[in-house]
């Protein structure tokens, strides 16, 4: 795979509501590193939201790696764990 | 648009220091407003310099990863808070030396196929640092393998996890989110340290295929309790806010 075939997300989280919105731009990396700096800047005053730019071949592999923007993570430490 | 790297140095420090002044309660932003606004647009463009190199960084990952299994690789650039707390945290640092700007991951079927490929990076590769936070352990419990490669002039840093470290460490992220912030820096409820201390070690023995160590299963058992207390607590403090 080149490096011209990964796709960008722009993952928000949300501080208050524990909710994940992502937003695809496809293989786009430039306008996806506008809306970085774009989402960074409208949120730099009260920081609401945990905003990142995660790339990768799809956004299940970044469900993956980056677990800790989505919903479940925290249960799956739990199930590698003794109970 | 272009700057120099000891521009992007002076707006990473002008950065850090307003921020700690900012912590002191000194805020004086009025008269360097300006000056903080073209810092941050230098700062963006820093972090935008680093895009191509870790693509291409990701793109060799994935073939070298791919030796073991299908990789499990994903990039991320920097936040913006994170990089100006890093630069606030560690005086003395410079922006332009930052090693982790453009950060790539990959997730492993073990830790001997961890090790593979970091030799196989570190034989074909520019590698300026090689971590071993499995051998040596920071302190919170984190262990993974960390390498940082030139790459067009830029520093990318590598990180080779197993799937229990990652599973670990993106627990560690939840809870500094929602429990305690300073989790990752060391400071955080003393039950929370414990129980990812412990559990780092737990997963680690798995990691090595060993049987697990009934001291450490005890101790677990023990932390569940009052670390599922706290995560509680931390929920209803946010739902009555």
């Amino acid at each position: 795979m080149s490096p011209d075939e990964i796709k960008h997300f722009l993952v928000s989280y949300n501080l208050a509501t524990g909710k994940t919105e992502v937003k695809s731009f496809g293989t786009d990396y430039e306008a996806a590193q506008v809306a970085y700096a774009e989402a960074e800047q409208a949120n730099a005053e009260d920081e609401k939201l945990d905003v990142v730019l995660l790339s990768a071949d799809s956004l299940a592999t970044i469900k993956q790696t980056h677990s800790s923007y989505f919903s479940g993570a925290s249960r799956r430490l739990e199930e590698l764990l003794p109970s | 648009m272009s700057f120099s790297k000891t521009q992007v140095n002076r707006a990473g420090q002008l950065w850090a220091e307003h921020l700690r002044a900012a912590a002191d309660g000194g805020r004086r932003v009025g008269q360097q407003r300006v000056e903080l606004i073209e810092a941050i647009q230098v700062i963006d463009w820093w972090r935008e310099e680093h895009s191509k190199p870790l693509s291409r960084v990701a793109a060799n990952l994935r073939y070298y990863a791919g030796h073991e299994s299908k990789p499990i690789v994903a990039q991320r650039l920097k936040k913006l808070p994170t990089i100006l707390g890093k630069l606030v945290r560690t005086p003395g640092m410079k922006l332009a030396r930052m090693e982790d700007i453009g950060g790539v991951r990959a997730v492993l079927s073990s830790q001997d196929a961890a090790y593979r490929v970091a030799s196989r990076l570190r034989k074909n590769w520019t590698i300026t640092r090689f971590r071993d936070y499995v051998a040596e352990p920071k302190a919170d419990g984190y262990r993974a393998l960390h390498l940082i490669n030139r790459n067009h002039g830029r520093l990318i840093e590598v990180q080779l996890r197993t799937r229990l470290q990652d599973t670990w460490a993106n627990s560690v992220e939840i809870d500094a989110r929602r429990v305690a912030p300073g989790l990752k820096f060391g400071t955080g409820p003393e039950v929370l340290r414990d129980f990812y201390a412990v559990s780092g070690e737990f997963l680690a023995i798995a990691d090595q295929g060993l049987a697990a160590d009934p001291a450490l299963y005890r101790r677990l058992m023990e932390l569940r309790e009052p670390v599922d207390t706290l995560r509680r607590r931390a929920r209803q403090r946010k739902e009555n806010k």
